[in-house]
């Protein structure tokens, strides 16, 4: 009498489990930082003829503006002086060339963007990006 | 008895071999992941703030300046009201005669930051790569 185990051998899963783990190791290498401080919760608008974003620079600031007039970067939420001074440091240390893309709502009012808009100015940047969707949405 | 033998083969010689198969799959899957070229969703839009300027007094007039204000209703280009379809077309007539002038923007504290980009991505549309962002 042949036992089951002898009549159905199972699927070897040691080869499986290893390109799992490769495939587990080559996501974490390639996942680009720049899309986790893109904040999910603001709405972008539409712009299909903007320019593609080619060549990231790395000292590009990404600065979120929400609906509610909320200013943050990296998800933190900044009061008005404290952004004004992280942007002036920036500038003092990158210099007024300093990249800065202004991640604004849809629905929030120019009246928001405008603050981020004049602390910028006042920091000695007189170059600003804006970031929109081209596709999606 | 040789009856009984037969019966037994019958499901030994179903029996597939599946691990070749997933070999395959997963190296499929790697060249795919590989290959695959993100699709790009993201756009910049570059404008300029205005610089202060100490040689230049308000008497100064400077021409060949389009003048686009943004209302959380309506748009008025050079003084003249217009909406999106009509901004547009007046943008087009303007970046045919001349691609190189300067289009300055003037957003209203209330008007809603889809509309400012939707008029940067009419000006990058045309061509005018000039562009000035002042609130009002």
């Amino acid at each position: 009498m042949r036992r089951a185990s002898e009549e159905n051998p199972g699927v070897n899963m040691t080869a499986l489990i290893d390109i799992v783990f490769q495939l587990i190791i080559f996501f974490i290498v390639t996942v680009k930082m720049e899309e986790t401080t893109l904040d999910a919760s603001i709405k972008m608008a539409m712009a299909p003829h903007g320019k593609i974003v080619e060549h990231k620079d790395p000292r590009t600031v990404y600065v979120n503006v929400d609906a509610k007039g909320e200013i943050s970067i990296n998800r933190q939420i900044l009061p008005a002086d404290l952004f004004k001074s992280i942007i002036a440091k920036a500038v003092a240390e990158y210099g007024a060339e300093t990249p800065i893309v202004i991640v604004g709502d849809v629905k929030a009012q120019h009246k928001y963007i405008r603050k981020v808009m004049d602390a910028c100015t006042e920091c000695g940047i007189w170059k600003l990006k804006f970031m929109a969707l081209r596709e999606g949405g | 008895m040789a009856r009984k033998k037969k019966k037994r083969r019958g499901p030994d010689m179903l029996e597939l071999n599946m691990t070749a198969m997933c070999d395959v799959i997963f190296q499929l899957l790697i060249y795919l992941i590989l290959t695959a070229k993100p699709m790009i969703v993201l756009a910049n839009l570059d404008v300029n703030r205005p610089a202060p300027d100490a040689t230049v007094t308000e008497a100064t007039k400077i021409t060949g300046l389009v003048d686009i204000m943004v209302f959380s209703d309506a748009y008025v280009i050079n003084t003249k009201r217009v909406d999106a379809d009509g901004l547009g077309k007046v943008l087009k007539q303007m970046s045919d005669y001349d691609k190189t002038q300067t289009v300055v923007i003037k957003c209203t504290w209330d008007s809603r930051h889809e509309e400012l980009i939707k008029v940067l991505d009419m000006c990058t549309e045309y061509g005018l790569s000039n562009i000035s962002v002042m609130s009002m």
